[in-house]
């Protein structure tokens, strides 16, 4: 398994009433892109400012590459892994909100942001520039479009090669063309240099093309983490069977080898012989069965998530 | 395609019209308010009891009183000069008292007390011969 | 530290508006000292540098406090610089070391630009007063600074452009410094008054002005600059700390 290079442990935060974050436990590991989703207001910046230290968490922990801790509630900052949160922030890149100073050119922008980090690496800024499509571009920032504020803000998180890169809703108004150039820019990152990301996202989506990881975040609540692999798993393709007696259907259909669950009374879901229905309604009839129906369903990426939404509400109340 | 004639266009016109306007106000401002130096008497018959003082309006201003005094320049060149003095501003030059004045073309600048020694010989000839 | 001066130095240097603006004033002044110039004599240049400096807090040391701690806030640039792990104190810090910088560069063109324009006018200025004009300016950038620490306060702790900016306003034109002298004259007498206002911060200028042309003594003034300098950036810092940061 890979190294965990980002850890959030408990985390909450409160603003007054409002929990806007509570008792988040997340994992990065590296090599991954975390795809963190929720829903507008759901905690996901929130969750970004605890983590870069713009926010202080009223109470959890967060370690950034082994390296650093910091306690919520006091405030305690300790050390750990031989260096401190905050040199264990540096890094990381991140995009919360892209701004620039209005009168600086991307060139000049990302300039600014290499002295700052103190980056002498030659020819980075023309090849960040170059990666995010603003290579020819020299006007200043305030006469930029939001979809070139964004590209730029993504140079701007990439820049120095962090470990790390924070993206908070990288493709917020973007155009089709600019969702699948961002979504390569990640890719890229990924795979040529090993960066790990967490991007976030209400679009589950767009998420579902680039993440390897995701993260289901709701009223501060981090639902699930769950793999690309284990999603697709819990979303893929079932036969619904409605019958006149499910117990007695699902005895018939586990004598033909298929792999059935039992919704209710009159409802069966099968996860395998979905190119079969014919035996299936055959298998039914044979048993003296009433086959009422019998369609094929895909669960959506959405109707996941808003089906974990339900569960969670329909355990609170 | 047009802009920068335009431009170049509009920034002569401001070049021109500054020009215009640093000409004007540079002469301005010397014929009000650069002084050359004048030497005055106030007469020995002058009554320098403070009076009412009223504005262009007819308001009260303040005790006060009006100097009308001929003055003489380095060289005892003459020229009338005109001055109000406020009783709450300064004490009035007495009958007698020799002022240094500093006078534009259009008002009095300042002025101040002076003892006949630091007046130019010229200026206080003509003061000496000056009637009451 | 350092390399966030040199970022703000090179994102300064950049800013157009910047040149427009100082050139402005610079011509503008030329304008006025031509105007004026039938009328100059050996020492107009310190009386120029008296009325013409008095303004510089204002429309100098304004468009500086704006450039390197306001456009800050608007352009959401103290989130990267805390993002990025650096500490708020260090943030606190350079940017009054930066604001000193800029302000330094800005003070010493100013009796650079009296002394042009006065020399091209007819009038070059001795040596001796020179070093008035220079006292008067040195008396402006101390203001300056001190004005910038102080409504540095209102940028991190309420982290609002606007409201930063009119105080630093108020404070460069000395409307601040009157009310407190009202208040002090109403609460504790006109002679107590008198001695308290003389440690507001424009009568600890003028006391480091009087002490340097009148070879006064310098050392206490300082030392209460520098506490009010002091003072300024630990309520800073500790703002900076509680507030969270705004996006």
């Amino acid at each position: 398994m890979a190294k965990t290079v980002m850890q959030t442990h408990n985390l909450s935060k409160n603003y007054g009433e409002l929990l806007a974050l509570n008792g988040v436990s997340l994992t990065l590991r590296q090599g991954d892109v975390y795809g963190l989703v929720g829903r507008n207001g759901a905690g996901k910046t929130t969750f970004f400012k605890c983590v870069m230290g713009l926010a202080r968490p009223t109470a959890g922990a967060i370690e950034i590459g082994g390296g650093g801790i910091e306690i919520g509630g006091g405030g305690i900052e300790i050390g750990g892994g031989g260096i401190s949160l905050s040199a264990a922030r540096r890094k990381i890149g991140f995009m919360i909100s892209p701004s620039f100073f209005p009168y600086l050119n991307p060139k000049e922008s990302l300039e600014y942001l290499c002295r700052f980090k103190g980056i002498r690496v030659k020819g980075e800024i023309e090849r960040l520039l170059a990666l995010v499509g603003l290579d020819s571009v020299k006007k200043p920032f305030k006469a930029f479009s939001l979809g070139m504020k964004q590209r730029l803000g993504v140079a701007g998180a990439l820049i120095g090669s962090p470990d790390i890169v924070v993206l908070d809703e990288p493709t917020n108004g973007l155009d089709p063309q600019g969702i699948i150039d961002m979504r390569a820019i990640i890719k890229n990152a990924n795979t040529q240099t090993g960066t790990t990301f967490i991007v976030s996202s209400h679009i589950l989506s767009e998420l579902d093309l680039v993440a390897t990881q995701f993260g289901f975040i709701e009223q501060g609540v981090l639902l699930t983490e769950i793999s690309h692999a284990d999603l697709h798993e819990n979303t893929k393709e079932t036969l619904t069977v409605e019958v006149n007696d499910s117990k007695k259907a699902h005895a018939a259909l586990c004598r033909m080898g298929a792999e059935c669950v039992i919704e209710d009374g009159r409802r069966l879901t099968l996860r395998s012989h979905l190119d079969r229905p014919h035996e299936i309604a055959r298998a039914l009839i044979d048993s003296g069965l009433e086959l009422h129906g019998l369609h094929r369903q895909e669960a959506t990426l959405e109707e996941y998530f808003i089906r974990m939404i339900g569960e969670r509400d329909a355990k609170n109340n | 395609m047009k802009r920068k004639p335009v431009f170049l266009t509009i920034a002569v016109i401001a070049i021109v019209l500054v020009a215009i306007v640093a000409l004007w106000g540079k002469q301005y401002y010397e014929d009000r308010y650069v002084g050359a130096d004048y030497y005055a008497m106030v007469p020995p018959s002058f009554d320098a009891t403070p009076e009412m003082m009223y504005s262009m309006s007819g308001g009260e201003v303040g005790l006060g009183k009006e100097y009308v005094l001929t003055a003489y320049d380095e060289h005892g060149e003459a020229r009338e000069v005109e001055f109000n003095v406020y009783v709450d501003r300064s004490s009035l030059p007495q009958p007698g008292a020799f002022l240094h004045i500093s006078a534009s073309k259009q008002l009095v600048v300042r002025w101040r007390l002076t003892d006949a020694d630091s007046i130019p010989e010229a200026a206080l000839a003509q003061l000496s011969t000056q009637p009451n | 530290m350092l390399k966030i001066i040199n970022s703000e130095i090179y994102r300064l240097l950049r800013k157009k508006s910047m040149y427009v603006y100082f050139c402005s004033l610079a011509a503008g002044y030329f304008l006025v000292a031509f105007i004026r110039s039938g009328g100059f004599g050996p020492q107009s240049i310190v009386s120029d540098a008296f009325n013409f400096f008095n303004f510089l807090p204002v429309f100098a040391g304004g468009f500086l406090f704006s450039a390197i701690y306001t456009d800050d806030l608007s352009a959401k640039n103290l989130t990267l610089l805390v993002g990025f792990g650096t500490g708020k104190a260090t943030i606190v810090l350079a940017k009054l070391i930066l604001t000193a910088l800029c302000g330094a560069a800005v003070f010493a063109l100013a009796p650079l630009l009296l002394y042009v324009a006065h020399a091209a006018l007819g009038w070059p200025a001795a040596a001796g007063t020179m070093a008035t004009v220079c006292a008067v300016s040195l008396k402006y950038l101390l203001a300056t600074l001190g004005y910038s620490a102080l409504s540095g306060i209102a940028v991190y702790g309420l982290q609002r452009t606007t409201f930063a900016m009119v105080l630093y306003v108020l404070l460069a034109l000395n409307v601040v410094s009157g009310l407190v002298t009202v208040l002090l004259v109403n609460v504790f007498g006109e002679r107590l008054a008198q001695i308290l206002t003389s440690c507001l911060l424009s009568g600890i200028t003028d006391r480091i002005l009087g002490g340097i042309i009148s070879g006064g003594p310098i050392a206490p003034p300082a030392v209460e600059y520098v506490a009010y300098l002091a003072i300024a950036a630990a309520v800073s810092i500790a703002a900076f700390e509680r507030k969270e940061m705004e996006f």
